[in-house]
């Protein structure tokens, strides 16, 4: 008995693909014995915020923006010329790049009238980006490197990951279960959008309060520095913003959630080649100067 | 339960480790997951489009190259970007504006995921998230015409096509 236990446990752990054949195998075994529980439980823990699907992670995070938007201190700034810029940038990473995972509803960038130095990579493509961060940057490349780094959270999928997992194994029970029926009951519905609520607050906190990993803030770093060189921007401006950051601190925003710019500037290495014409470097700081007037 | 149906749960569990890791075949089907998107004629973002899609479109897979899918749909081929699809029969759509015709259980386990029923409902519990959420409609109309965004990065030096 405990060498099948083992064996099916052993099994069960790489079988995390499979969605279909797993929940045909829950419908197959009675909970009770001891392969239905093995199926049972490997079948939650292969939930993970990787099965969220695309228009679940847009509805979160059109919710995550909601709530910041909603806090006093993050109030859209009123100036239609940066914001028509930062999405011209934005979508030109975005094309540029095989890399950048395409979302439910596309990239969308918005300008936050603060002063504090921060930036919101809601889950499904909504940024959010404050005035005061980009006050750190003296050129469109260094307003492109904040906006690539923010685009590899999404891309990454970060957001989504900051809900807790008991959260997810909750919600998973209503997602999509029991496919024959026609619809949730009234009592589901209110649960459901309970854990809708609870896994909305998850990424809010993350991205307002704790901030993300180390590894997850220099994965960022890493691929934005990617994007950037890809749409042909210069590779080294992300580093620029960085030491702008260090050489002025501060408190607050990115300065509590992120790691110091310092230890990011070194995780980044070695600096990469760019040679760049001169003339479009200077198109670009022109039109930087027309749309952004911080 | 019998040790022959141990046995056909395990085999099952291993055919699907198996199958986990097949790559696609031509003829597999694929379900869009973007609210819109297009099959372009090559496979670059500025390619012409030959046809438009929409979130739960069925598509038949012809072939992979790098992040490129080559697809069908219904007569007319083309590519699109591999993260606008999935293989995967059970995905949840948002239901807004899928064309496909779903047999009920399919479309009652659409309905269960994190879907526009469960927003409405998120909204009700929270009235004042209201202005918020009009803020967001506003921003979600905000569109960079595939032109502009062209001359924007000719005008800049930057790529004009995907890396």
């Amino acid at each position: 008995m405990k060498r099948h236990l083992l064996w099916g446990a052993l099994l069960v752990l790489p079988i995390a693909a499979c969605a279909e054949v797993m929940n045909a195998l829950e419908s197959m075994t009675d909970e009770n014995t001891a392969e239905g529980k093995i199926i049972r439980g490997a079948n939650r823990l292969r939930k993970s915020f990787q099965d969220l699907d695309p228009s679940e992670e847009h509805f979160i995070g059109r919710s995550v923006a909601a709530q910041i938007l909603a806090m006093p201190e993050y109030r859209l700034a009123d100036d239609k010329a940066a914001a028509t810029y930062l999405n011209r940038i934005g979508q030109a990473l975005v094309a540029t790049n095989d890399g950048v995972r395409r979302t439910f509803a596309d990239y969308r960038f918005a300008l936050l009238d603060t002063t504090e130095v921060n930036a919101f990579a809601c889950p499904g493509g909504l940024i959010l980006v404050s005035r005061g961060l980009l006050q750190k940057t003296a050129s469109e490349d260094e307003v492109a490197a904040v906006l690539a780094h923010e685009i590899a959270h999404v891309t990454h999928k970060h957001g989504l990951a900051a809900i807790q997992n008991g959260n997810l194994m909750e919600a998973f029970k209503y997602l999509g279960a029991g496919a024959a029926q026609a619809a949730l009951s009234a009592e589901d519905m209110q649960k459901l959008t309970g854990l809708f609520d609870d896994s909305v607050k998850d990424v809010v906190a993350t991205l307002v309060t704790s901030g993300y990993s180390r590894d997850a803030e220099a994965e960022a770093d890493g691929s934005g520095r990617e994007f950037l060189t890809n749409a042909g921007y210069d590779p080294q401006a992300l580093s620029r913003v960085l030491q702008k950051m260090d050489d002025v601190g501060g408190q607050g925003g990115m300065f509590a959630t992120h790691p110091a710019p310092q230890d990011r500037i070194a995780s980044l290495g070695s600096p990469l080649p760019f040679d760049g014409s001169p003339v479009a470097a200077e198109t670009r700081l022109q039109r930087y100067r027309q749309n952004l007037k911080l | 339960m019998p040790t022959a149906n141990r046995w056909t749960v395990v085999a099952c569990a291993l055919i699907c480790l198996g199958a986990g890791s097949i790559p696609q075949s031509q003829g597999d089907t694929l379900i869009v997951t973007r609210k819109q998107t297009k099959l372009r004629a090559q496979k670059r973002v500025f390619a012409p489009g030959v046809q438009d899609l929409v979130e739960g479109d069925k598509l038949e897979f012809l072939a992979k190259e790098g992040a490129w899918i080559s697809a069908r749909y219904q007569q007319t081929t083309g590519w699109l970007h591999g993260s606008d699809v999935t293989e995967r029969k059970d995905v949840r759509l948002s239901g807004q504006g899928v064309r496909e015709t779903y047999t009920a259980a399919e479309t009652g386990a659409a309905k269960k995921g994190f879907n526009p029923q469960v927003e409405r409902q998120y909204r009700l519990d929270n009235p004042a998230l209201n202005a918020a959420f009009a803020q967001v409609d506003a921003l979600e109309k905000v569109h960079v015409d595939e032109n502009e965004l062209r001359t924007f990065l000719q005008q800049g030096g930057l790529t004009v096509e995907g890396k």
